[in-house]
């Protein structure tokens, strides 16, 4: 009892903030200086479930790309899992990625390979052993209702399904971090809600979890976290919010 | 690195081969003949090098005597020539047996020296031998200043003919496989990044999951040293084939000819082309990867 209770302080003192962003800036410097991000400061606990809405060009796109490194910010601090981003080494980037997982709009399968092929890929590009991916890439897929498609290709398959390859492909690697762009943007309703059902399965799981989205539905019904962007600023941020 | 992950890049480099068949086939042709033009200057400098030794070995100065030094006197000189120093060997060559060999040399069907008018025109002679053929030169100026001596012979300008026939095609071989060398690599460079552009997306999706960028690059450097490898063991195999037979027919026709069969030397030659192809191959890919794969 008392080593629990030991273990449940040590997780408040420095593993509850997954996510912390301390008045981040991006600045793009071209003809037109853009500012896609302006002073944004917030909070993302372990384990939550984050909406991030906001219409096209209000920084959610550029806010993803400086979590998973592909940028730096302006101005500003952003701490993952307690660790500055932006002072990662080089070498130490590939690292860094494998903690979060990705979702695509548009799914980014590999179009010439099967779908076990395009889950063992991500396995495989951070050098698991063979042994590993054979067992561990049908348990995933079948987590995520795809059992019977393991060498199906993805023009077989339908959006949805192609997606949950996707969802599959982004947790294989055991993520703590879930970061999906706009995941049903290209799904009707109902296979939308199938979606959102896998994710909430994986949050569960104590995966953080950070939806961009557009779907007003989708996240009224859900009602988690909202955070809301518009013109690089962050207008509102409220628990069990609305679009 | 992983024995798995070698295994998924070996993978990886042969699924993109495949895709790019026609482009990694004329690399690997391009490999091949730089190989094999290399592979035949550096047997030919090898061979020249060969028979410039033997000849060497066997200079030797002829010393023709005037005509009218009798034959006792030609006969005493040989003290002289023991005492020069640096003489290995000294034998007289009498008028007689000169003409006797040009005899034999010219065959039976003809008597010379009916021919001559039974007149021998032909001088005595003394044949020396050298201990090192650096000496030859010396040797050959002061038999010169023998009073006796009427003319010296020796085959010095023919060795310095054929060392420099050598220097020259080792030049000129050299200049020809860096130019068909950087062909190669250039050729390799641009199939490789071929095989970047047609991958784009795998690498994108790669680097996204936390690839190390060693580890998306190697099924490029392995492409490129798999095509500089076998472009490699085709030419080892072509000039295998071309020598041996060379070798065959000098052998059966002109025999007097010396050259290289000495099948440890022909190896040594074989291993460096198979070292150079797969680094020609690897220099291909770094100049790709470094141009064109950011990771």
């Amino acid at each position: 009892m008392k080593g629990e209770r030991l273990c449940f302080k040590l997780s408040e003192i420095w593993g509850v903030n997954m996510i912390q962003l301390f008045n981040v800036s991006k600045t793009y410097q071209g003809e037109v200086t853009v500012k896609a991000l302006q002073d944004i400061s917030l909070h993302i606990t372990r384990g939550e479930f984050v909406f991030l809405v906001g219409p096209s060009g209000a920084g959610k796109s550029t806010l993803t790309r400086l979590l998973i490194r592909e940028e730096l910010p302006t101005d500003g601090q952003i701490l993952v899992n307690g660790k500055s981003v932006s002072r990662l080494r080089e070498r130490e980037i590939p690292y860094y990625r494998r903690k979060i997982g990705f979702v695509f709009q548009d799914f980014r399968l590999l179009m010439e390979r099967t779908v076990y092929e395009n889950v063992a890929f991500a396995m495989e590009a951070i050098e698991r052993p063979k042994q590993e991916v054979r067992e561990q890439v049908p348990a995933i897929l079948e987590s995520v209702g795809l059992a019977d498609k393991l060498g199906n290709y993805p023009h077989q398959l339908s959006g949805g399904e192609q997606q949950r390859v996707c969802i599959a492909r982004a947790i294989i690697n055991n993520p703590l971090i879930v970061i999906a762009d706009e995941p049903t943007g290209n799904l009707d309703p109902d296979t939308s809600w199938e979606i959102m059902n896998i994710f909430q399965a994986i949050n569960k799981r104590g995966t953080t979890l950070i939806v961009a989205t557009h779907d007003r539905d989708i996240v009224n019904r859900m009602q988690k976290r909202v955070i809301a962007l518009d013109a690089g600023q962050l207008i509102r941020d409220e628990e069990r919010g609305g679009y | 690195m992983r024995l798995s992950s070698f295994e998924y890049s070996i993978r990886d480099a042969l699924r993109s081969m495949k895709r790019n068949k026609v482009m990694c086939l004329a690399s690997m042709a391009t490999v091949a003949i730089s190989l094999l033009i290399l592979g035949c200057a550096w047997l030919l400098v090898l061979n020249s090098q060969h028979l410039a030794t033997v000849m060497e070995s066997e200079l030797e100065i002829n010393a023709y005597l005037r005509s009218e030094v009798e034959r006792d006197e030609a006969l005493n000189l040989r003290r002289k020539f023991e005492n020069l120093g640096g003489v290995e060997e000294v034998t007289f060559v009498s008028k007689e047996e000169g003409l006797e060999r040009l005899q034999q040399r010219l065959g039976d069907d003809t008597s010379i020296i009916e021919a001559l008018g039974g007149h021998n025109p032909l001088p005595d002679m003394y044949r020396l031998k050298a201990k090192v053929a650096e000496d030859v030169p010396r040797l050959a100026g002061e038999v010169e200043k023998i009073q006796e001596v009427e003319k010296v012979r020796y085959g010095q300008g023919l060795v310095e003919k054929l060392l420099a026939l050598t220097n020259w095609m080792r030049t000129v071989g050299i200049v020809i496989v860096i130019v068909i060398g950087m062909a190669a690599i250039f050729l390799i460079a641009t199939s490789i990044r071929l095989t970047v552009f047609a991958r784009r997306r795998e690498i994108g999706i790669m680097k996204l999951v936390g690839a190390t960028d060693w580890y998306i690059r190697w099924p490029f450097f392995l492409e490129g040293m798999i095509v500089g490898l076998v472009g490699a063991i085709l030419a080892i195999l072509f000039l295998h084939l071309f020598y041996a037979n060379l070798v065959r027919n000098v052998i059966l026709t002109l025999n007097f000819l010396p050259v290289l069969k000495e099948l440890n030397v022909i190896l040594h030659v074989y291993k460096w082309l198979l070292i150079l192809g797969v680094f020609l191959g690897a220099a291909g890919s770094a100049i790709s990867l470094r141009r064109f794969l950011k990771v």
